[in-house]
């Protein structure tokens, strides 16, 4: 326990990992506020409009709620020929300006917001056509950017490794570690209970401030609805609450950093420089990604990037097979990862942990007879 | 001595452990993604239609003239008569195979042909919304207006096409940006230990009693460093070229840019082949753009892994920051070198900036702006490590 908590100064305290921590956290929440920003396109009056008919028919698409939307809608198109045919008839010089105006004014008064009302029926029709769900996603469609590799976190858990082990190497304490006092295996293990928890840790804390900046910056509001709901995911075969899915894909991306630490564990092993492990580890989550962008094999293969994306298990596959679901009539898409996949995965990480142990083990073994 | 200086400084970068290959294995990925993304024409997906479009094409490309789409027109009414009357002989050779297919190929090309044809007549109305603008604009003397109208006026005047190619394949390299991110991930490999490696291992102290001088050594390795990026980014961009021109058969060079349809209201008068090179030289200038960026950054830093893990934030951010579609951001676009890397985004249509009440191109605004940070950028590495080595003198 000594060791662990004298390894963890030593990683946070005097290689600097903490400041990265408070870097991380910075950079989660400026990009989750941009992200909502960038996704909110209407004007304060129009979000008002648009908000207020999210709230009044909140919820699942029920035939009551779609009459009372159509009356709606019907209601606001006579209302705008109204006024069109008013401004027409007033610049081609059928009525003097008093009139006008006072026709006018009540018109414009209920066509006010006008963006928020046509964002309303757009999600209205996207709610008809696929969700089944009229909510307002927009910060949960942020929140869940299907396929987006946070490479803050990526890079915190790889500074965090070279930090620990491979720094080590670097300066040439690494050839103490077979003299020491404790053991050489525990230090191993110490190591790698060090670099897990940091990971978790970093994990932990990315996804509390995104989600932190995010009900600062809009509010969480419809959490307890359907992954469905977002437009996104609307045929997604996993029937859980929106905050379950963050949750689940929280639970991907520490799966996934942590076996992108062990990689680069593994490969700091082997290459003994820090710049090179931090090049390959970067390489191996960023470049299938690039290259199997909507592609299955993008989650599939046995790489952190599919994990790290965080959104596999529930992302539907745009090229991937629609089937019928008997039960509850939905159309559901083969979503890009598997349970069994990420059972493969979990064995790939510890493959990875096993050779990590092996190579260090043999380079102690090969400067010990040295 | 400088050049000597240099072709040290490049050999030193060049013979690191890991540079020349990942410099291979990246080449060959990128290669491998340009064939993954047409595979269409290696014989997987569609190949026979394709082929058969291909051989259509070629049939009527080149000048446009009535005799053409007349031809194209009969030919369109045939096939719809023998489809529409289940009658289509079976001893006529078609294109595709079949008369359904090729019904549905001339379709698509007398679409393409018209769209060409009738190109004159989209700059026209173009123009006379730009005549109205420069009326209103006469009549509210608004200065800045009349300046964008007039300039909007020489630029798209005299426009027409007289050729129809297919030049989807130019629009899908001219799109292609995965190697721009390739060679940013080595310019940063290469860049990281280029000051800060030396300061790792000490011999920054020494630098200050070097004979060919401190600055000089400095900006050796600077010039190393740009040359070394440059390199990179040439053979990379020529091995895109050179794929697509095999892979897609790339036709077209010698037409007008406007003549794809993405860059319909380019403002750039030159050719399909000339925006190539002039394409392929923006993206060098933008990662030379970074690479001072870089050299800045491991003049800072002690350690060369955290000048990497620096520079690929800053590519991040500055990726970020060039795909972000809002306005919030457009004046730090303008210092923001990844818009160099992907130039279609700032030349595909005329984008001013109302400088002092003159409109002055988003482009050429860019450019400038870039070069600025990254004089600025290299004079600050020049003088750091002048600083440091100085330091490192008065400290013997």
């Amino acid at each position: 326990m000594r060791l662990i908590c004298q390894e963890f100064r030593k990683v946070f305290i005097k290689r600097g990992l903490l400041i990265i921590f408070a870097l991380l956290l910075l950079y989660e929440v400026g990009v989750t506020v941009l992200g909502v920003r960038s996704a909110v396109t209407l004007d304060k009056v129009s979000l008002g409009v648009y908000l207020g008919y999210v709230d009044r028919f909140r919820g699942e698409v029920t035939d009551e709620k779609a009459a009372e939307i159509y009356t709606l809608i019907a209601g606001h198109d006579r209302d705008l020929s109204e006024y069109n045919a008013l401004t027409k008839e007033f610049a081609g010089g059928g009525m003097d300006r008093e009139e006008y105006d006072s026709r006018s004014r009540e018109l414009a008064q209920s066509l006010a917001g006008s963006d928020g009302y046509n964002a309303f029926y757009t999600l209205f029709e996207n709610a008809v056509a696929g969700s089944g769900y009229i909510a307002d996603t927009t910060v949960w469609a942020v929140l869940l950017k299907k396929g987006s590799i946070d490479a803050a976190l990526v890079f915190a858990a790889v500074y965090a490794v070279t930090a620990a082990v491979v720094s080590d190497e670097e300066n040439g304490s690494g050839r103490l570690r077979f003299t020491t006092v404790n053991g050489k295996a525990r230090l191993w293990l110490t190591d790698l209970a060090v670099i897990s928890s940091a990971v978790i840790l970093l994990c932990v804390c990315s996804c509390f401030a995104r989600l932190c900046a995010a009900s600062l910056s809009y509010g969480l509001g419809c959490g307890d609805l359907p992954v469905r709901a977002i437009y996104l995911y609307a045929t997604s075969g996993l029937d859980i609450s929106m905050i379950e899915a963050y949750f689940l894909s929280w639970l991907s991306k520490t799966a996934g950093t942590l076996m992108l630490s062990f990689i680069a564990l593994a490969v700091g092993a082997f290459t003994g420089s820090s710049l090179y492990t931090f090049f390959i580890s970067v390489c191996s989550v960023y470049l299938p990604s690039y290259l199997l962008a909507d592609n299955r094999w993008g989650y599939l293969l046995p790489l952190p990037g599919g994990l790290i994306s965080g959104t596999g298990l529930f992302a539907v596959t745009p090229y991937g097979s629609v089937t019928l679901d008997e039960n509850t009539g939905l159309e559901i898409s083969a979503a890009g990862m598997t349970p069994a996949a990420l059972l493969a995965f979990i064995a790939m990480t510890a493959a990875v942990c096993a050779v990590f142990v092996l190579l260090s083990y043999r380079r102690l073994v090969k400067r010990r007879s040295v | 001595m400088t050049i000597g200086l240099i072709r040290l400084e490049l050999r030193k970068i060049f013979s690191a452990r890991l540079v020349i290959p990942a410099a291979v294995v990246l080449l060959l990925l990128n290669v491998g993604s340009i064939v993954k993304n047409n595979e269409v024409y290696f014989g997987t997906v569609n190949a026979p239609t394709e082929r058969a479009a291909d051989a259509m094409t070629k049939d009527y490309e080149g000048r446009i003239t009535q005799e053409k789409i007349s031809r194209l027109q009969e030919y369109i009414d045939r096939l719809t008569d023998y489809v529409n009357n289940s009658s289509a002989p079976t001893d006529v050779e078609y294109y595709s195979g079949s008369a359904n297919g090729d019904l549905f190929l001339a379709g698509q090309l007398m679409t393409d042909i018209r769209a060409a044809y009738d190109y004159d007549t989209k700059i026209d109305a173009l123009l006379a919304d730009n005549d109205d603008l420069y009326a209103s604009a006469r009549s509210s003397g608004s200065d800045y207006l009349i300046r964008v109208a007039s300039r909007t006026a020489r630029t798209y005047s005299e426009r027409y096409l007289t050729d129809y190619y297919d030049t989807s394949g130019a629009a899908s390299a001219l799109d292609y940006g995965f190697s721009s991110f390739l060679v940013l991930l080595l310019a940063a490999l290469m860049c990281a230990p280029v000051f800060a490696g030396e300061k790792e291992k000490g011999m920054d102290l020494l630098f200050a009693s070097a004979y060919a001088g401190r600055r000089k050594l400095a900006f050796a390795k600077l010039c190393a460093c740009a040359l070394a990026c440059a390199a990179v980014g040439a053979v990379f961009f020529a091995s895109d070229l050179i794929t697509y021109v095999i892979v897609l058969r790339i036709r077209g060079l010698s037409e007008p840019l406007y003549s794809l349809e993405a860059f319909a209201y380019t403002p750039l008068n030159i050719s399909v082949g000339g925006f190539f090179l002039l394409s392929y030289a923006l993206r060098i200038t933008g990662t030379l753009c970074l690479c001072s960026v870089f050299g800045f950054l491991s003049s800072v830093l002690h350690r060369s892994r955290d000048v990497f893990a620096a520079s690929l934030l800053v590519v991040f951010a500055a990726m970020a920051c060039a795909a972000f579609g809002g306005e919030d951001l457009a004046y730090l676009k303008l210092i923001d070198p990844v818009m160099l890397l992907v130039p279609n985004a700032l030349l595909d249509s005329q984008r001013l900036v109302n400088i002092f009440n003159y409109p002055v191109s988003r482009f050429t605004l860019t450019l400038i702006c870039c070069l600025l940070v990254s004089l600025l950028m290299s004079a600050a590495c020049l003088s750091l490590n002048d600083l440091n080595m100085h330091r490192g003198r008065t400290a013997k």
